[in-house]
C-alpha cells in the first residue's frame, strides 16, 4: 500500500479536516507519509506538528530550507505528545490541540498542520472510548481554526473493530492518495447514547 | 437534512432501521475502500471478521477453510465441510449441536481454493445484511485474490530481483575473472615467476611466494613475512604436495591458500591470507596464475630438457665422433702396421706382448695369439741373449737408463722354431694409461746382410780378378810381346853387328827382327783386345761381338740392335758375351749359339743360349760366371742361368741403364 501525502494541500486536504488513513507497517513507513504531510504544510506557511514513534527518523528527512520559522516545525513522540502525564487524558490532549492551534495563529501560521500515529493507543493500553471520544471532540476544533488533522492507523495492529470506531470518528478519509468524504462518518451530536 | 463539514448526508431524517441499514451499508462500502490498502489475505480475513458484529447483529464472523487452518481462518468441520463443498454463493448453515451460520464463499480465483465466510448465530440476518455480506464476501475474495496476485509479483519480482543481483554478481565475478584472466595472459609469456607473483599480488592485494616441488623459494612479493619463506621438512612438503595433488580447489594450509602448478608439480603457488579473507574472484586468480605458473615452469623445465637433452646429444656426438676418429685412427694406423714389412710388437711393463703384426707372424712364425701375453724374451730373444735383455729392461725401468732406445741396433733374434737371425731393431715408449709400454720395429737383415757378404766378396773377387787380369797381363807381355820385342831387339843388335861382317846374316837377323816385331805387335793388339776391344768403342756393341762370333768354332746368331749403349753397359754386355761364348764354346759341346740383346724400358736385357749339353754349374768362387756376376752386379744387375739337365743353357743378364756412373770404377 502506497501512503504518500498530497504534494499540495489542494488534492483533497481542506482547512479544518480532520482526517483518518490506515497503513500497514509491515509493508510500509508511517515515517514516509509523515515526512510529505510536513514537507508539504512548511512549503505553505503553516505550523507542523507531528507526533510520532521516532521523531528523529522524521525531522532528519525534513529538509531544513522548509523550516523558515524556529518554531516552525515540533515533532515530539507519541508518549510525549498524547501522554505528557504518563497518560492519555482526552481533554488534556484536546485543550493541548487547542492550545497548540491558538499559538500558531497567534504567531502569524495560516494554518496549522497535526499528524500522528495512533500506535501508542495499543502499546499503552489506551481506553479506546475515550480515544475516539477525543477523536470525536476534534471535530468540534474545526469552525473555530484553520487546521488540518491527520490521523495514522496501522492495520497490522488494529482490527476491524476499532477501523468501524475511526471510521466512524473521521469526517474524511485518506484512501489510495486521495482525500474522499467518509460515507461511515457519524458526527458527534448522531452517535447514539 | 443537515451536512457535515466534509458533507456527508445527515441521518437525522430517516427512521431508525432505514437508518441502521444506511449505517451498515456505509460501513460495507469504507471498510471495502479500507481493505483496498491492506497488505495481505490474512490482514483482510481479520480485518472482515473483527468488523462485521460492529456492522451486522451476529455473534462473532470467521473464516473457514476445507483443507487447513491458518492464522485468521480455521478448517471447517468435517460435519460441515461436504455442506460447504456444496455452497454457491452463501446459505444457512443448520448443523447439529452448531450455531445457526451463515456462509459466504470467498473466492480466490488465483488460489483455486474455497473458503468462506462464516457468520455465527445469523438469525437476526436481514436480507439487505445478508446481501451486504454477500457483497464484502465477494470483495473480500476479490481482494484476496489481488493481493494474492501482488503477492505472487512480488514473489516474482523478488525472485527476479534476487537473479538479478545474482547475476549481477555473477557477472561481476566473471567481469573481474576475465580480467584476471586477461591481466595473467598479458604476462603468461614473459614475465617469469617473479611477474607472476607480482601480477597476482596487483589483483589480490595478497603477498604471494612461489616454491618448487622441493619447497625453495622461487619468487615472493616483497609483502611475504619471512616465516612463510622458511623451508618445511622434507617429509611434511611431500605430504602436503600429495594433499594439494587430491585437492580440486585452493588448498589453506600455514595461513596461506596453495595451489599446485602443473600435474607433474613444478611447483607451488601460494596466497598468503593469514586472515581468511580472499574472496572466491581472489581464489580463483590464484587457480589461473597457477596455471600460467605451470606454463611457464613447463616451458623452463621444457628449455632446460632441451638444452640438457642437445648437450647430452652434442657430448654424445661428440664422443661418438672422438671414437669414431679413434677407431678410424686406430684401424689407420693397425692398417699401417699390418702392411708394414717390418714386424711390429707391443710389450707392456712387465715386457709382455700386446701386440704384433702380420710382418711379425710372418718373420718370426707365430700366429699373433700365440705369442700375445708372452714374455717378449721367451718368444724371440735367443737363450744366450735373454738375461742381458731382462737386465737391460729391468734397469730402465729402476733408473730410466736407456741403451737401447730410440736408436736402431742389430740384435740376433729367434723364430718360433728357434732358428736365430739377424735383425735391426728400434724400440720406442709408449706413454699409455697403466704404465709404460714400448714398441719395437724389428726389421729381418738376413738378406741384407747376405747381401752385404756378397758384395764384399764381389769386391774382392773383383780385385782378385783385376789383379789376375794384372798379372795375365804381365805374363802375356812378358812371355808375349815383350819376348817378341826383346828378340827384335836382339836380332836387330846382331843385325848391326853382322851389318858390315856378314850383311847377309844381317840382313837375314833384320827380317827375323821385322818378323819377330810383327808378332809382337800381333801379341799386343791380342792382349789390348783382351783389356777393351777397339771394335767396341769404334763400331759399337752389335759389331764388336759380331767380330768376337765370327772368331768362334760353332755359329752363333746373333740379335742385337745397332744403338749405341752407356760404355759401361756395352763392355759389361761384351765382356758377358765373350765368357758365356767362350764357355759354350769350352763346356757345351755345342754345335750353335746365340746371342740377343734388348732394351726392355730401362734395362739391357742379355740372353746367350746353346744347344748344348746343359746343366751347368759355377765350380768356383774364381769361376767365369761368378766373375760375370761380379761385373754385372758392380752396374747394379743380375745374372740369372737356367740349364736344364735336359739341355741347353740360357745365360741371362740385365743391366740398368740409369745406373750411377760413379759406382763402376771403370766408367
Amino acid at each position: 500500500m502506497a501512503l504518500t501525502a498530497s504534494e499540495t494541500p489542494g488534492l483533497g486536504f481542506q482547512i479544518g479536516d480532520h482526517v483518518c488513513a490506515f497503513y500497514s507497517s509491515s509493508t510500509n513507513s508511517v515515517d514516509d507519509i509523515v515526512v510529505d504531510y510536513i514537507s508539504s504544510g512548511l512549503q505553505s506557511g503553516y505550523k507542523c506538528f507531528g507526533m510520532v514513534d521516532t521523531p528523529a527518523s522524521v525531522q532528519d528527512r525534513i529538509p531544513r530550507e522548509l523550516v523558515t520559522r524556529d518554531g516552525s516545525l515540533n515533532i515530539l513522540s507519541e508518549d510525549e505528545a498524547y501522554m505528557p502525564d504518563g497518560h492519555f487524558s482526552k481533554d488534556a490532549f484536546i485543550g493541548a490541540m487547542k492550545t497548540m492551534v491558538a499559538d500558531a495563529l497567534a504567531d502569524g501560521y495560516d494554518s496549522f498542520r497535526a499528524v500522528g500515529d495512533e500506535s501508542f493507543l495499543v502499546r499503552n493500553g489506551v481506553d479506546i472510548k475515550e480515544w475516539f471520544a477525543a477523536e470525536a471532540e476534534l471535530n468540534a476544533i474545526v469552525p473555530d481554526y484553520p487546521h488540518f488533522f491527520f490521523c495514522l492507523y496501522d492495520l497490522d495492529l488494529f482490527d476491524g473493530d476499532t477501523v468501524m470506531y475511526v471510521l466512524k470518528t473521521h469526517p474524511r478519509i485518506y484512501v489510495n492518495g486521495i482525500v474522499i468524504t467518509n460515507p461511515h462518518y457519524i458526527p458527534a451530536d448522531q452517535v447514539p447514547g | 437534512m443537515t451536512s457535515s463539514a466534509g458533507g456527508v448526508p445527515s441521518t437525522n431524517d430517516l427512521d431508525p432501521a432505514a437508518e441502521a441499514r444506511l449505517s451498515s451499508f456505509n460501513a460495507v462500502f469504507t471498510l471495502a475502500l479500507i481493505l483496498t490498502q491492506v497488505s495481505s489475505p490474512d490482514q483482510v480475513m481479520r480485518l472482515v471478521t473483527t468488523s462485521i458484529p460492529s456492522i451486522v447483529s451476529c455473534q462473532k464472523a470467521l473464516i473457514w477453510h476445507l483443507a487447513r487452518s491458518g492464522e485468521y481462518y480455521q478448517r471447517a468441520p468435517e460435519a460441515i465441510s461436504e455442506i460447504l463443498a456444496q455452497l454457491t454463493g452463501s446459505g444457512p448453515l443448520e448443523v447439529a449441536d452448531f450455531p445457526p451460520s451463515w456462509a459466504f464463499l470467498i473466492t480466490s480465483p488465483l488460489a483455486d481454493e474455497q473458503i468462506f465466510l462464516i457468520i455465527v448465530d445469523s438469525k437476526a440476518l436481514s436480507n439487505e445484511e445478508t446481501f451486504l455480506l454477500s457483497v464484502l464476501a465477494q470483495l473480500s475474495g476479490t481482494v484476496i485474490a489481488k493481493l494474492e496476485l501482488i503477492a505472487a509479483e512480488q514473489s516474482s519480482a523478488q525472485r527476479i530481483s534476487a537473479l538479478n543481483t545474482e547475476l549481477e554478481s555473477t557477472v561481476s565475478t566473471l567481469t573481474r575473472i576475465m580480467e584476471v584472466h586477461h591481466r595473467l595472459n598479458e604476462i603468461a609469456a614473459s614475465a617469469g615467476e617473479m611477474g607472476i607473483a607480482e601480477t597476482l599480488h596487483e589483483l589480490t592485494r595478497f603477498g604471494v611466494f612461489i616454491s618448487d616441488a622441493g619447497g625453495n623459494t622461487l619468487a615472493a612479493t616483497s609483502d611475504v613475512p619471512g616465516d612463510y619463506l622458511e623451508r618445511e621438512p622434507a617429509e611434511q612438503r611431500r605430504e602436503l604436495i600429495r594433499r594439494l595433488q587430491s585437492s580440486r580447489r585452493p588448498l589453506y594450509h600455514g595461513r596461506a591458500w596453495l595451489v599446485l602448478a602443473g600435474a607433474e608439480v613444478l611447483g607451488v603457488i601460494a596466497l598468503v591470507d593469514p586472515a581468511q579473507t580472499a574472496s572466491e574472484v581472489d581464489l580463483a586468480a590464484l587457480e589461473y596464475a597457477a596455471v600460467v605458473l605451470s606454463v611457464e615452469l613447463g616451458r623452463l623445465h621444457s628449455v632446460a630438457e632441451a638444452e640438457r637433452r642437445s648437450r647430452a646429444t652434442l657430448e654424445r656426438n661428440i664422443a661418438q665422433a672422438r671414437a669414431a676418429e679413434l677407431a678410424a685412427s686406430e684401424a689407420r694406423q693397425r692398417a699401417i702396421l699390418e702392411a708394414a714389412l717390418d714386424a711390429v710388437i707391443s710389450i707392456d711393463q712387465r715386457a709382455c706382448v700386446t701386440y704384433v703384426n702380420s710382418a711379425f707372424e710372418r718373420i718370426f712364425g707365430y700366429r699373433a695369439e700365440e705369442v700375445t701375453g708372452r714374455e717378449l724374451a721367451e718368444a724371440i730373444i735367443p737363450p744366450a741373449l735373454r738375461d742381458a735383455h731382462r737386465q737391460g729392461f729391468a734397469r730402465y725401468l729402476a733408473t730410466g737408463e736407456a741403451h737401447v732406445l730410440d736408436r736402431r741396433i742389430e740384435l740376433t733374434a729367434m723364430r718360433a722354431d728357434g732358428s736365430e737371425f739377424p735383425v735391426e731393431i728400434a724400440i720406442t715408449r709408449t706413454a699409455v694409461t697403466g704404465g709404460p709400454a714400448f714398441t719395437a720395429y724389428v726389421r729381418d737383415i738376413t738378406e741384407r746382410q747376405r747381401a752385404a757378404h756378397e758384395l764384399v766378396a764381389s769386391r774382392a773377387r773383383l780385385v782378385a780378378a783385376s789383379d789376375a787380369a794384372r798379372q795375365r797381363l804381365t805374363r802375356d807381355l812378358h812371355d808375349g810381346a815383350q819376348q817378341r820385342l826383346v828378340t827384335t831387339l836382339i836380332n836387330l843388335q846382331l843385325a848391326e853387328l853382322k851389318w858390315e861382317s856378314a850383311p847377309e846374316r844381317a840382313q837375314e837377323l833384320v827380317g827375323l827382327a821385322v818378323r819377330d816385331a810383327k808378332r809382337g805387335i800381333e801379341d799386343l793388339r791380342e792382349i789390348v783386345s783382351g783389356i777393351h776391344p777397339a771394335i767396341l768403342t769404334q763400331r759399337g756393341l752389335a759389331a764388336a761381338i759380331d767380330s768376337l762370333a765370327s772368331g768362334l768354332p760353332i755359329p752363333v746368331e746373333l740379335d742385337i740392335p745397332d744403338s749405341r749403349l752407356p760404355a759401361p753397359v756395352e763392355a759389361s754386355v761384351y765382356f758377358f758375351c765373350s765368357e758365356a761364348l767362350t764357355n759354350v764354346v769350352k763346356h757345351a759341346r755345342a754345335s750353335s749359339a746365340r746371342v740377343r740383346v734388348t732394351l726392355v724400358e730401362d734395362r739391357c736385357v742379355v740372353e746367350v743360349g746353346d744347344d748344348g749339353i746343359g746343366g751347368a754349374r759355377p765350380r768356383s768362387e774364381a769361376s767365369g760366371l761368378n766373375g760375370l756376376r761380379d761385373r754385372i752386379g758392380a752396374l747394379n744387375g743380375t745374372v740369372d742361368i737356367t740349364s736344364p739337365a735336359t739341355g741347353g743353357t740360357v745365360l741371362k743378364a740385365s743391366i740398368p741403364l740409369l745406373f750411377d756412373p760413379s759406382a763402376y770404377p771403370g766408367s
